[in-house]
């Protein structure tokens, strides 16, 4: 980068005066909340691992219903 | 070289701060205590490179924002707030000379040449400072940055590698670097 000037005994501005130009609430209003993304919140983690743990339950369970339809025909073949 | 006490931290204060930013994290209205207490240098740290006081109030606006948008992100390490304001001054300092916003200008009191003079071990006669201040305007970007931040603020060399992102070491032989290359653009002319 270029350095354009170099200046000379510029007149200092005042404290009183920058303080007078301090804007807060300027600062909050145009911040939004601090934001953290949503695959790195707990939550999101939590809800997934609840949904999972029940997708898996259900799963589970649906396969050994179907694996015990399955069981009781042949179990009557076999008694004839 | 002295160093300016009003970069000083001590633990207390930091201490201070880190309850701040803790409060601050939770509740942005939290933040302040932190604004008061550097909005001040951190306008002064930019208005020191730019022209333009307007631009540099928008500047520093813009550093506080993005300040208190990343505060999440803070985590403490020893280094003080106050360098990590500085890290964000100084890339939004840069963003705006980019942006074409502003002109970057090096803005230093007479009394800092005649230090600098005395630091070359040559007399203070008006005849050096002509000759120092055309000298700096030969000095390139990274050095002049150097220069800024330990000859005319007097920022200890800690403070320089935390806002360069050097090691305390590296800043101290850089600085002196830069000294020595103006030195000799100085004894060339």
């Amino acid at each position: 980068m270029e350095i354009k000037t170099i200046r000379l005994d510029r007149s200092r501005l005042s404290s009183e005066y920058i303080a007078s130009r301090q804007n807060f609430k300027q600062i909050v209003t145009c911040c939004e909340a601090p934001s953290i993304s949503p695959f790195k919140s707990p939550l999101f983690f939590g809800a997934m691992g609840l949904s999972s743990l029940t997708l898996a339950m259900m799963l589970s369970i649906n396969g050994h219903m179907i694996s015990d339809e399955n069981e009781w025909p042949n179990r009557g073949v076999e008694m004839h | 070289m002295t160093v300016n006490p009003m970069y000083h931290q001590t633990n207390q204060r930091m201490e201070e701060e880190l309850c701040w930013i803790t409060r601050a994290k939770e509740n942005p209205e939290s933040f302040g205590p932190l604004y008061r207490r550097y909005h001040e240098q951190i306008f002064r740290y930019i208005h020191q490179r730019m022209n333009d006081e307007e631009t540099a109030f928008d500047v520093t606006s813009q550093v506080f924002m993005k300040a208190l948008n990343n505060l999440h992100r803070y985590e403490f390490r020893g280094v003080p707030f106050s360098s990590w304001l500085y890290r964000i001054a100084k890339s939004e300092l840069y963003q705006a000379f980019r942006d074409k916003k502003a002109e970057r200008t090096v803005n230093i009191e007479s009394y800092q040449l005649f230090e600098i003079i005395d630091e070359f071990d040559e007399d203070n006669s008006e005849a050096n400072k002509k000759k120092l201040f055309e000298s700096l305007s030969k000095l390139k970007e990274g050095d002049m940055q150097l220069l800024e931040l330990r000859f005319f603020e007097k920022r200890s060399f800690r403070e320089i590698g935390e806002i360069l992102d050097l090691t305390e070491n590296n800043a101290k032989v850089k600085s002196f670097r830069a000294l020595e290359k103006l030195k000799k653009i100085f004894n060339n002319k």
